[in-house]
């Protein structure tokens, strides 16, 4: 498989199909069992521990429960973004500088949360938490953006103001998007290209058109018939 | 059946160390004997020597919060090399946790007598003691906090290009913190009380000056000094309460 600069992939499946584990296999927070990932014609799976490093902060994530930092401040949480460009002392001490700091409250500007930059992210909804994860994104300036479930735990309302963020990062700055979706029709209206996982096959690959209803039933096979998929679900919780 | 089966075994074992230690209903009817020596010989207290009483309090402190200090000042490093989800090595790991389990399974008395012959009496060999024995509470106690912390923002550190130090110092620290705190001031508590038991082999502070004033009869002063006991613990007890508010 091979997804190209400036593609908006949405990855489809049911739970357990290997969503997670594959987008994970990307940046390496789950190591492949088998097979090689290139990145810009060189070996992430191949790579030493200081290098991944440097990849990892080319390549940003959102997540299904947002993953921030407990009991730190939103302003902290999106400096983090630039710790892979900062200077290893600042990032270790959080001696941020006041140029970083200016870069993250823009950020913070941009999703529309500057005015919370002191709170702590505790104190947020799930809709401004998962914002300023996409700020702390903004603030690393990544080429390529994976997403786990990021709305899975969102209301309509905010998911489709998240998704929209996310789409401006695909259009205005060219970033790559992978996205694993639960909303069939989120990846028809976002992505350019879906990607169908089925117990942890690629079943499709092809633009939202080509997704037909009987793609779709292929992605998502009813319960009795696949007992492996509820053995791994129960294995990915 | 199963329950039955459990009260039973409670029962047993109750009914067997009980007479293990000779614990017979017998026992009861001389405790009249206690009241009448305490309210006989106890009271009124004896104030006389409160200078004195006050500054072995503040011995009995000292010892308590610095060896407290230093024993999670040092256990705080240990305890994430001896946590399985931070630890760089299973090696690394191993060897940790094999030094944490011996350290805490040794008690602070025998320490404390170890010490005592090159370090003379006084509260150093306490102070050894406590250290020692809560790096291996410490080390224990925090390790098994860092293991269950949420993975969560960990992955997100690493997914931002973030060293396992950064994982450490942004992932993982700040959740823990409130947790660690509460064990601090749990260990401060038990460690006050061990000082004064340390007081007995020589270390200083109220223990041993209550130990003194025991073997002489001074049973007035010892009054005196159990309250200061009291007011120690539940001052601390106190304190440790509104700081943990504070941090949340």
């Amino acid at each position: 498989m091979t997804i190209m600069p400036g593609e908006f992939v949405a990855v489809l499946g049911r739970s357990g199909a290997g969503k997670s584990t594959l987008i994970r296999c990307i940046n390496r927070l789950v190591e492949a069992d088998e097979g090689t990932v290139f990145w810009n014609g060189q070996s992430i799976t191949g790579m030493n521990p200081g290098q991944l490093r440097l990849i990892r902060g080319e390549i940003g994530m959102v997540f299904q429960h947002f993953h921030l930092l407990p009991r730190l401040s939103v302003w902290t949480n999106v400096l983090a973004g630039g710790f892979a460009d900062m200077p290893y002392w600042r990032s270790l001490l959080g001696a941020f500088s006041a140029k970083d700091r200016k870069r993250a409250l823009t950020a913070l500007r941009e999703v529309g949360l500057a005015e919370l930059a002191k709170r702590r992210v505790e104190e947020l909804s799930g809709g401004q938490k998962q914002r300023v994860a996409i700020a702390r994104v903004l603030m690393q300036k990544p080429k390529l953006l994976l997403g786990d479930e990021p709305i899975s735990s969102l209301d309509a309302v905010t998911a489709e103001r998240v998704m929209a963020f996310i789409q401006e990062l695909h259009r205005k700055r060219g970033v790559t998007v992978v996205l694993n979706l639960h909303d069939v029709s989120a990846a028809r209206a976002y992505a350019t290209r879906i990607i169908g996982l089925t117990a942890g096959r690629i079943t499709f690959d092809g633009t939202p058109e080509q997704l037909t209803d009987e793609e779709l039933r292929v992605i998502y096979p009813p319960d009795e018939e696949d007992d492996r998929t509820i053995a791994n679900r129960e294995g990915e919780s | 059946m199963r329950k039955l089966i459990a009260v039973a075994a409670v029962i047993i074992l109750l009914l067997w160390s009980g007479s293990g230690v000779s614990f017979t209903a017998g026992a009861f009817g001389d405790l009249g004997n206690t009241a009448r020596f305490i309210a006989e010989h106890w009271f009124p207290m004896d104030l006389s020597d409160w200078q004195t009483a006050l500054r072995a309090m503040v011995d009995t402190l000292e010892i308590a919060v610095f060896s407290t200090l230093a024993a999670a000042a040092l256990a705080f490093p240990l305890s994430f090399l001896a946590a399985r989800n931070w630890t760089p090595s299973r090696w690394i790991y191993d060897s940790i946790r094999f030094l944490i389990n011996l350290f805490r399974s040794i008690p602070e008395l025998v320490l404390a007598l170890v010490f005592i012959p090159t370090l003379g009496l006084g509260p150093m060999p306490a102070v050894m003691a406590l250290i020692i024995h809560n790096i291996g509470v410490f080390g224990k106690l925090i390790s098994e906090t860092i293991e269950a912390s949420d993975d969560g923002p960990q992955e997100a550190v690493k997914a931002l290009g973030g060293t396992r130090l950064l994982v450490a110092v942004y992932g993982i620290v700040p959740q823990i913190l409130p947790l660690v705190l509460s064990h601090y001031f749990y260990r401060l508590e038990v460690a006050i009380r061990t000082t004064l038991i340390l007081g007995i082999v020589g270390a200083g502070g109220l223990g041993q000056m209550l130990y003194n004033d025991f073997k002489q009869f001074m049973y007035q002063k010892v009054t005196f000094e159990v309250v200061l006991i009291m007011v120690l613990v539940t001052g601390v007890d106190y304190l440790g309460a509104l700081i943990r508010k504070r941090v949340k």
